[in-house]
């Protein structure tokens, strides 16, 4: 491996007048997979999140027909669930 | 399952892309006649050949799920669109970056960037047929055909160089020959190519999962995933 092919941290910046060039790619390559990351983690939340909620809806309609006020008692299972939900798929990667 | 998959193919990825990027940056030698842009090269050569190859998977997906009605097949299809077209946008953009300092313009009409140019279209046709059909069913078949009628595009990039006149230079890498630059060019142009394919097998296993997720929502088995639901 050759070393290092400039002579201090400015010359290596410049590039002999090429850095904007090279250095707009890098920056350009280091958003576009940050952005790929960053919406594949934020989609898993707002799935889980959506999910939860889902059931949380889901289970009220099943409550209320089936009567005895289980409104109250779904609803503070479902703030469970969300908690779970999240932590469920943020464990799995 | 895929838990440990993604885990090893994210350390991958950010270890390889990290010293490739900075080994092709600071220590390969500059290129004796386009001086330090030559250093775009580890950039826009793995994104080129990344944003074919997964056209090619994209395309092989939409066979098997074409013929052998491989639900997975459609999944991984979709999984992959998102990165897909990021590579090929971030081929074009950095190939017009390299062009102003190499041949005096940003862009060309040439063979191999103008195929290029098509290929992420088709990228684009992909994404928007599956968000434009609702039933995952018939947009998968859709996409699928897309898919498969686009692969014919993937050699017209490759032998571009070769049919027409272009101001493109020829393969960096070929399976049968050895690379034209030097070891201490190449090497470091190697191990980025690496590091994109480890990132797109960390993003497309992670992307199956939370699709397979979504379409199985309902089941049983994802509630208790999810814990929406105790096991029995």
């Amino acid at each position: 491996m050759s070393g290092f092919q400039f002579d201090s941290l400015t010359a290596w910046l410049a590039m002999d007048g090429h850095g904007p060039y090279v250095w707009f790619c890098v920056v350009l390559v280091l958003l576009f997979f940050g952005g790929n990351v960053l919406a594949l983690r934020l989609a898993r939340r707002r799935f889980a999140r959506d999910a939860a909620a889902r059931r949380r809806r889901a289970d009220a309609r099943h409550g209320a027909d089936a009567g005895h006020g289980a409104e109250a008692r779904q609803s503070a299972q479902g703030d469970a669930a969300t908690s779970a939900a999240a932590a469920s798929i943020s464990e799995t990667g | 399952m895929t838990g440990p998959w993604m885990t090893g193919f994210g350390a991958l990825a950010v270890v390889l892309l990290g010293a490739g990027t900075l080994w092709g940056m600071g220590f390969a030698p500059p290129d004796y006649q386009q001086g330090n842009s030559f250093r775009i090269i580890y950039l826009h050569v793995p994104a080129a050949i990344l944003a074919q190859s997964v056209y090619l998977f994209i395309g092989t997906s939409g066979v098997l799920f074409l013929v052998w009605r491989m639900k997975l097949a459609d999944v991984a299809m979709q999984a992959a669109v998102p990165f897909g077209m990021s590579v090929a946008a971030l081929a074009l953009i950095t190939g017009g970056v390299w062009g102003k300092p190499t041949w005096g313009a940003w862009w060309v009409w040439d063979a191999r960037t103008t195929s290029t140019l098509v290929l992420f279209f088709l990228y684009f046709g992909l994404y928007a047929l599956r968000q434009s059909i609702p039933r995952a069913e018939a947009a998968g078949r859709a996409c699928a055909v897309l898919a498969i009628v686009g692969v014919i595009n993937i050699p017209i990039i490759k032998y571009s160089v070769d049919w027409w006149l272009t101001l493109h230079q020829t393969s960096t890498f070929t399976l049968t020959e050895r690379p034209a630059m030097p070891a201490s060019m190449w090497a470091p142009l190697l191990v980025n190519v690496l590091g994109f394919y480890a990132l797109f097998g960390y993003l497309l296993l992670g992307r199956m999962r939370l699709l397979i997720l979504q379409r199985e929502e309902r089941t049983r088995w994802v509630q208790e995933h999810l814990g929406l639901q105790e096991a029995p």
